[in-house]
């Protein structure tokens, strides 16, 4: 990963608007990509760390959360670490629209599927041992690049 | 990040004018406000959001919690001033679905009637 910058933060909700700067400030850099995808790269991040800040929180973890941000050609890729108790994403429910009967009572279920519409790659690899979240923008989305 | 919380009055409407990023950190005042006005009887409630630019996943479960209430209670929720940023998470959550945006600039009667 080209222009790699790293940031190690205490697992402290304080610190995301930190976070959310740093990656917006750094995506900036590159001046191919709009105002709209580096808000959508920024919202994608903070919801990865407010994950990683829960995930903390029930482990009573006192380990530092790390954000590895790199530009690499067309690639912009964030990595989410932490050292939380790790999750199966593949059950996790999906908590459906909200004008089903019933979904107001739940204020939950919006952070990972916005993470999957915001961002062109998600992957969340997560084990007992904590969890990462590797988010990919491209500068030129996916379906613009198979046109070129 | 600081949170700027105050409110006015349109009519029997109470409007709660918010300023900063609404996050997992600044969020709990937020939902602490909405939960304060409508045990106080203020039951239709607009979220001006004019002065927000950026709100995530927590703080969407706060608005959708007020629509529960400010309803529950027989009452409305309402937003207003969404940026276009705003709007897109707005519109990819479906959240503009149930939250109903207004234009405070208009009368409250002018604006459209809750849909149940």
């Amino acid at each position: 990963m080209n222009k790699a910058i790293t940031l190690e933060i205490p697992s402290q909700v304080e610190y995301l608007s930190l976070v959310r700067a740093v990656v917006a400030s750094a995506a900036s850099l590159d001046q191919s990509l709009g105002d709209q995808r580096i808000d959508d790269l920024r919202l994608a991040v903070s919801e990865a760390t407010t994950n990683a800040i829960r995930a903390h929180a029930r482990l009573d973890s006192n380990e530092r959360i790390t954000i590895r941000f790199g530009i690499d050609g067309d690639r912009i890729e964030v990595e989410v670490q932490d050292r939380g108790p790790g999750f199966d994403p593949e059950t996790l429910d999906p908590a459906g629209p909200l004008t089903d009967t019933g979904r107001l009572e739940y204020e939950g279920g919006f952070g990972i599927p916005l993470m999957k519409i915001l961002a062109d790659e998600i992957t969340i690899e997560s084990a007992d041992e904590g969890t990462t979240v590797n988010l990919v923008v491209y500068v030129s989305p996916p379906s613009e690049k198979s046109n070129n | 990040m600081m949170l700027t919380l105050s409110h006015s009055t349109i009519g029997n409407w109470t409007i709660i004018h918010v300023a900063g990023e609404v996050d997992m950190a600044t969020g709990p005042q937020l939902r602490q406000e909405i939960v304060r006005h409508v045990s106080e009887g203020n039951i239709h409630i607009v979220i001006d959001l004019q002065n927000v630019d950026f709100i995530d996943s927590t703080g969407l479960g706060i608005l959708v919690g007020g629509v529960k209430r400010a309803r529950s209670n027989g009452g409305d929720f309402r937003c207003s001033g969404l940026s276009g940023s705003l709007q897109e998470v707005f519109s990819l959550t479906g959240l503009d679905s149930v939250l109903l945006s207004v234009d405070l600039n208009q009368d409250p009667s002018t604006w459209e009637p809750l849909n149940e």
